[in-house]
């Protein structure tokens, strides 16, 4: 089974009601801007402060949202893929 | 029960510099 853990080369701001991950280090060039995260990919971002599976974020997403997990597991790999790309995840 | 909170799906929205 695969695990997914953020990076730490990323670190989440509030600003203005947003919430934004601002890179950190050498991702500051590379990323060249900040992500902006909706409320549920900052609720993924948290759980990714441990190693977490596919299954268990789904999971943790319907608890807290009106979705179902199936669909919820969709969306979330679909974020993990979104954020793997922008290299915001532990390789 | 405690209240579930509206589903979006979750987004990444890169805004770059030059867009900011």
């Amino acid at each position: 089974m695969q695990y997914f853990k953020r990076s730490n080369d990323f670190i989440m701001r509030n600003v203005g009601g947003e919430s934004l991950l601002v890179p950190l280090g050498t991702r500051v060039v590379a990323v060249n801007g900040v992500i902006v995260l909706n409320g549920t990919a900052r609720c993924v971002w948290e759980l990714l402060a441990q190693e977490r599976s596919l299954d268990e974020l789904a999971a943790a997403v319907a608890e807290r949202f009106t979705v179902d997990v199936e669909h919820a597991r969709i969306d979330v790999q679909r974020f993990l893929d979104e954020i793997g790309r922008m290299r915001a995840l532990q390789p | 029960a405690e209240a579930k909170l509206p589903y979006e799906p979750p987004t990444a929205t890169l805004v770059t510099r030059e867009q900011e």
